[in-house]
């Protein structure tokens, strides 16, 4: 039906690695193209440094084609490049982390004359980190309360049911918010970069 | 440092939003260009995402030569860096 579930099993898998993986990045829809980018956005908002959603989409499709990344058999196309740019992102967090590590490290050793070095700490870089990252979330849904809501059940690990029960929201209400949700996904930021 | 991971709630939040994205409904996608400001935008991102796509495909084998992102090849360095 929908392009989307295109799926790596119904797909001839040729002696060229990445060539399956070509056909099927090729026949996204537009509509699977506009997901593709919501997607990139997605996991790249909030992100520190310079790496754009294009960089990101743009690397998990060259990883998929060259075979750094495999195609698991019965996996929509979307949710495999979904889950590279993910990898891709979760590389680049690593990155930044451990560089603001270094950094601070190199201070204490300056100041303190390495007094520091090794104690326990709270990782306040995660904590930091986390804080900018949801912070572009919801700033995406500043003017809409139920969204809000919603977002800060998904983020507590709250399944539909129980984000109803404990913001007192229908099941009718749930569904419509969900459903401003993606299309404020889909629609923010058409620009390239 | 190398364990680090993203917190466990603002990945389980990105990955609930991706799962919204993926089950988006054609009509859902559809709907959000509906306006000829949104539809003109959204038709020149898709124009270059395809160009984008078939340049990676046309050309896989400078692909395969490319050298990393250059954050994650400076990643590789700072983890070499001595303490």
């Amino acid at each position: 039906m929908e392009r989307f579930t295109l799926r790596a099993d119904k797909l001839n898998v040729t002696a060229e690695p990445g060539r399956d993986v070509a056909v099927a990045i090729r026949a996204l829809s537009n509509n699977d193209l506009l997901r593709l980018k919501a997607l990139a956005r997605l996991w790249t908002r909030g992100m520190p440094g310079a790496l754009g959603w294009a960089d990101v989409m743009q690397e998990a499709i060259t990883r998929a084609l060259d075979g750094s990344r495999k195609w698991p058999s019965g996996v929509p196309i979307l949710s495999f490049l979904s889950g590279v740019m993910r990898s891709i992102c979760d590389d680049h967090w690593r990155f930044e982390m451990r560089e603001a590590r270094v950094i601070a490290r190199d201070a204490d050793v300056a100041d303190v004359g390495g007094a520091h070095v090794g104690a326990a700490s709270p990782d306040p870089e995660r904590v930091v980190a986390a804080a900018q990252a949801l912070s572009d979330i919801y700033q995406l849904f500043a003017s809409d309360n139920a969204a809000l809501k919603v977002i800060s059940g998904l983020a507590d690990g709250l399944s539909a049911a129980e984000i109803c029960e404990a913001y007192g929201m229908s099941e009718r209400e749930y569904d419509t918010t969900r459903k401003r949700m993606r299309r404020a996904l889909l629609r923010c930021e058409f620009d390239w970069s | 440092m190398r364990n680090w991971e993203p917190p466990a709630d603002l990945t389980r939040l990105l990955q609930a939003l991706a799962d919204d994205v993926v089950a988006a409904t054609e009509a859902e996608v559809a709907g959000s260009v509906t306006t000829g400001f949104f539809s003109r935008k959204a038709l020149a991102l898709i124009i270059r995402m395809r160009g984008l796509i078939e340049d990676a495909i046309e050309e896989p084998a400078e692909a395969a030569d490319r050298p990393l992102m250059p954050e994650l090849d400076a990643a590789g360095e700072v983890r070499q860096r001595p303490h």
